[in-house]
């Protein structure tokens, strides 16, 4: 059924990430944003020991590498715990709609600061992620209906 | 703007796009000069020192609720195994089909979350949702 060799592990990441991401929203019943944030970091770092052991311990030191690796842990950690707040207070179904577009905020950096090339195609997918975002807003004003 | 987008509920998931798409970023300029699993293990350094400091912040009584840390528990390293299997198909296949495959995982989230919580959308946010999906479908390409 699955043809190419690559489909099967395809399919296995959106699911395995999919349930991933909706696992969250139904500890933050069960644990406070701040209390979820740091039991998750705490195992992101016992995950980041584990890969370490398999490389035979062998970490690197580049001054400006560690610095910008430090400052995504700590814009990771900000945002996380902020993307725990919104699951707190929002729908999970709003939440992951607008924080999925995050490749369009990516996209616009590396065009901004690596100067890479902005394709036709990355263009029309940041102004229809720009619209999209627009369309939450407004309906945010609406009544659900289905 | 910020009273309406707070209102709404918008500002905190869009303050974590806007820092997402920069976290998304970084590690690319962070690999020129260190392998993955050097920048990984820095960048979990790095989110300790933001998420520390908050044990002071709750007095270092942390909630335990064993059914929430087994969630959080199983939610991570579900991520972890998505991610091996992730690199697994980059590895085998080709890189835009399986990126733009795999960038579809909010719609696993929405079913779920539309089965298990019952959540509603009402017809602009579908339209939304399928214009997100379409414009995180052209990017990952």
């Amino acid at each position: 059924m699955l043809s190419a060799p690559w489909l099967l592990p395809s399919f296995l990441a959106i699911i395995l990430w999919g349930v991933s991401m909706f696992l969250p929203k139904l500890a933050i019943r069960r644990l406070p944003p701040f209390h979820m944030t740091l039991y998750s970091y705490s195992i992101f770092m016992f995950g980041a020991i584990v890969l370490q052991a398999f490389y035979g311990f062998h970490i690197e030191f580049d001054l400006r590498g560690v610095l910008l690796a430090l400052s995504v842990g700590v814009i990771g950690g900000v945002s996380q715990i902020i993307y725990n707040f919104s699951l707190h207070t929002r729908s999970i179904t709003y939440s992951i709609v607008i924080t999925s577009l995050y490749p369009a905020v990516a996209t616009l950096l590396a065009f901004i600061f690596l100067g890479e090339a902005l394709t036709l195609r990355q263009t029309t997918g940041i102004l229809l992620g720009i619209c999209s975002l627009i369309l939450m807003v407004k309906a945010s004003d609406q009544k659900t209906e289905s | 703007v910020i009273k309406r987008l707070k209102a709404s509920g918008l500002l905190a998931p869009l303050a974590a796009l806007l820092l997402w798409g920069l976290w998304a970023f970084l590690p690319k300029l962070a690999m020129q000069n260190m392998q993955p699993h050097s920048v990984i293990f820095y960048e979990a350094v790095g989110g300790w020192l933001v998420t520390l400091p908050l044990l002071f912040f709750i007095k270092g009584k942390l909630v335990r609720n064993k059914m929430g840390i087994g969630l959080v528990f199983c939610g991570s390293n579900l991520g972890i195994i998505a991610i091996l299997c992730y690199y697994t198909a980059l590895k085998i296949g080709p890189v835009a089909t399986v990126s733009t495959i795999t960038a579809m995982y909010p719609i696993v989230v929405m079913t779920l979350a539309r089965i298990f919580l019952k959540e509603k959308m009402n017809r602009l946010q579908f339209v939304a949702a399928a214009m997100a999906m379409v414009a995180i479908y052209l990017l990952a390409g």
